[in-house]
């Protein structure tokens, strides 16, 4: 079974870059990949790196992060290119997705503008298999 | 001026380092290996001159250790090393990348070395010139190994529109011209 861990924007919003990445990778550590709403500031992103570094270990391996930017695009009429620049100052980190999974789960994550593609080691124990054929069987 | 080599492990920074030095000193600078992680520690090689047309540039050239967000010392087996070895590997490569973020804020100028034959689409990549366009480090986006059949810079220039990307072969000096130039462009 994988874990999605969703964290809202106001669970992150009040804590500093150290304590949000703690909190990050507390559940990441736990095998579940998070989905938080908004995406981490360009500092926060290295300190999660950093962080990450720190507690690599023989059963954890590292992280698999991939941050979804909402593109501001320059087409249509040039208020409607306002309102967009407008809405990403006032909103800033709160647009946009983020996603983390622990690396020995998450193989690969690959982004296009508009679509995240997740490649999973899912490596389901023997017993689960045999359960899953039998199942077919009937 | 400090000149910074940056990058995911295996992109070519330390042959971008070897062939800088090749062309200005007459040595090389470190050791290559097709195992990822070669450069664990920050490498320093100072006071290098390069010279274009009528003017020179003279910087200290660093050359980083590869930025990664996982590091699995099962690869390092995979790729031949005992365990003892691939364990002390795997623990040198996340310190030499801890190492490589916290000398970020002390460059003037970054190169940023990819692997023309890779999708370049992945967080790492996007975090490194995140961060340096945060910070307002002047980059340089070298596309390496534009010898290999794969190599693909349209690619590159698709994904980075806004930044200067010089496809270069750092193995064979391929269209180094082209990178010196642009690095005299950038900090004129």
């Amino acid at each position: 079974m994988i874990s999605i861990e969703f964290i809202p924007h106001y669970k992150l919003s009040g804590l500093n870059a150290e304590e949000k990445v703690k909190l990050i990778l507390k559940s990441v550590k736990q095998n579940r990949i998070v989905l938080i709403q908004g995406r981490l500031r360009r500092e926060e992103e290295t300190k999660l790196i950093e962080q990450t570094m720190k507690i690599i270990n023989k059963d954890f391996k590292g992280i698999e992060p991939a941050i979804f930017y909402p593109e501001i695009k320059k087409e249509g009429s040039f208020f409607k290119y306002l309102k967009e620049k407008l809405i990403d100052l006032f909103l800033s980190d709160r647009q946009g997705l983020t996603l983390i999974g622990p690396a020995n789960i998450v193989k690969e994550i690959r982004q296009d503008p508009d679509k995240l593609q997740l490649y999973l080691d899912l490596n389901l124990p023997k017993s689960s298999k045999k359960k899953s054929r039998k199942n077919k069987k009937n | 001026m400090k000149l910074g080599l940056y990058g995911p492990p295996n992109g070519g920074k330390t042959t971008l380092a070897n062939r800088i030095c090749l062309d200005w000193l007459g040595e090389e600078m470190g050791a290559v290996s097709k195992i990822p992680h070669e450069t664990r520690e920050i490498n320093v090689k100072e006071q290098i001159t390069v010279k274009y047309g009528d003017k020179q540039l003279t910087f200290n050239l660093v050359d980083t250790p590869g930025i990664a967000t996982k590091v699995d010392f099962e690869d390092f087996i995979k790729s031949g090393l005992d365990e003892e070895t691939a364990k002390e590997r795997a623990k040198e490569a996340t310190q030499g990348i801890i190492d490589a973020i916290k000398w970020l804020d002390d460059m003037d100028v970054v190169i940023v070395v990819l692997d023309s034959t890779k999708d370049p689409m992945n967080q790492v990549n996007i975090t490194i010139l995140g961060n340096l366009q945060a910070r307002g480090i002047p980059v340089i986006i070298a596309a390496n190994k534009i010898d290999l059949k794969k190599s693909n810079v349209k690619r590159i220039e698709k994904v980075f529109p806004q930044y200067k990307i010089v496809g270069i072969s750092a193995k064979y000096g391929k269209n180094m011209d082209e990178l010196y130039k642009a690095l005299f462009e950038m900090v004129k």
